[in-house]
């Protein structure tokens, strides 16, 4: 337990001079902060210099405390678990899908407006079934 | 009056002469001003630590702040090092007062702002760090106010005692 509160501390200073490093001050950026202070006078104003953090390595070298360090503002990603497979729709065969689309492919072959393609310099052809409610075609 | 720039110090704390801290204690809101006669400036350190505590995710990894409730505290060891760090930098024991109160509730308000949308902007973390001026300069006044200024005598209120029991 005392080594794991010892750990929290080591991380946590680390953290500490980390973000120590990167708060700078630079020349009056924000002239209304510090009591708008005009720009052009030499006084400084505080600005803290927030880099973004680059990935140089993976995560397998890290123990499970320093990846949830590293990871700690990173949004949880969602992972497949296969406990809750029971719950998910049943998968649909390969077979099952291949027949389909073999059912599908024959449909267009075999279709009886597979000529009714649209030729060069016509508008596209609509093709109409319910000649009820349109009229022959 | 002339104003001065605050400048944080690497290592030790600063007095500045004359200074005026803006804040803004509501997200895009009004600017407040405020100006202090002589005005304690904390080291860059010292800023950088309490940023870490406001920043870590969940707080959980930082040793100085405990989450109960939903709200956050100091812990022990928290309350320890910061009395101990305004008794260094400051040379005034705040023990007695209620800055631990004051400083639980900023902790709990800049984790929330620093956990919203755009939480690590640079105004937000600009405003942390005159936050934390204000919270310290407004606590010493205080306790300067509170020893200078005489006890009010306070009138007595309506009513008789009853003295035939005796």
């Amino acid at each position: 337990m005392e080594d794991y509160a010892q750990h929290k501390q080591t991380l946590f200073d680390q953290e500490v001079k980390d973000i120590e490093s990167r708060l700078e001050h630079v020349p009056a950026k924000y002239p209304n902060f510090n009591g708008g202070i005009a720009e052009d006078e030499p006084f400084q104003v505080v600005n803290f210099k927030w880099k973004k953090r680059r990935a140089t390595l993976g995560d397998n070298h890290l123990s499970w405390d320093e990846y949830k360090w590293k990871h700690r503002f990173v949004p949880a990603m969602k992972v497949h678990n296969p406990r809750y497979e029971e719950y998910l729709p049943p998968a649909i065969p390969p077979e099952q899908i291949a027949k389909d689309n073999a059912m599908i492919a024959e449909g267009i072959a075999t279709s009886k407006y597979k000529y009714r393609a649209k030729k060069k310099g016509q508008p596209s052809c609509t093709i109409y079934t319910n000649t009820r409610m349109y009229g022959k075609r | 009056m002339s104003k001065n720039a605050i400048k944080f110090q690497e290592d030790s704390w600063s007095t500045v002469e004359s200074a005026t801290v803006a804040t803004t204690p509501r997200m895009g809101g009004k600017k407040v001003q405020r100006t202090y006669s002589v005005c304690s400036v904390p080291s860059k350190k010292f800023v950088a630590k309490w940023l870490t505590v406001a920043t870590v995710a969940e707080n959980s990894t930082s040793p100085l702040v405990e989450a109960i409730d939903g709200k956050y505290h100091l812990t022990g060891q928290g309350v320890t090092e910061l009395l101990q760090e305004l008794l260094d930098g400051m040379d005034i024991d705040f023990s007695e007062t209620n800055i631990i109160s004051n400083f639980n509730r900023f902790i709990n308000k800049q984790i929330g702002r620093f956990n919203s949308k755009y939480g690590v902007s640079n105004d937000n973390i600009i405003d942390f760090a005159m936050t934390l001026v204000v919270l310290v300069n407004n606590n010493r006044d205080q306790l300067t106010r509170v020893s200078s200024v005489p006890v009010p005598q306070v009138k007595a209120t309506k009513g008789s005692i009853d003295l035939s029991v005796l």
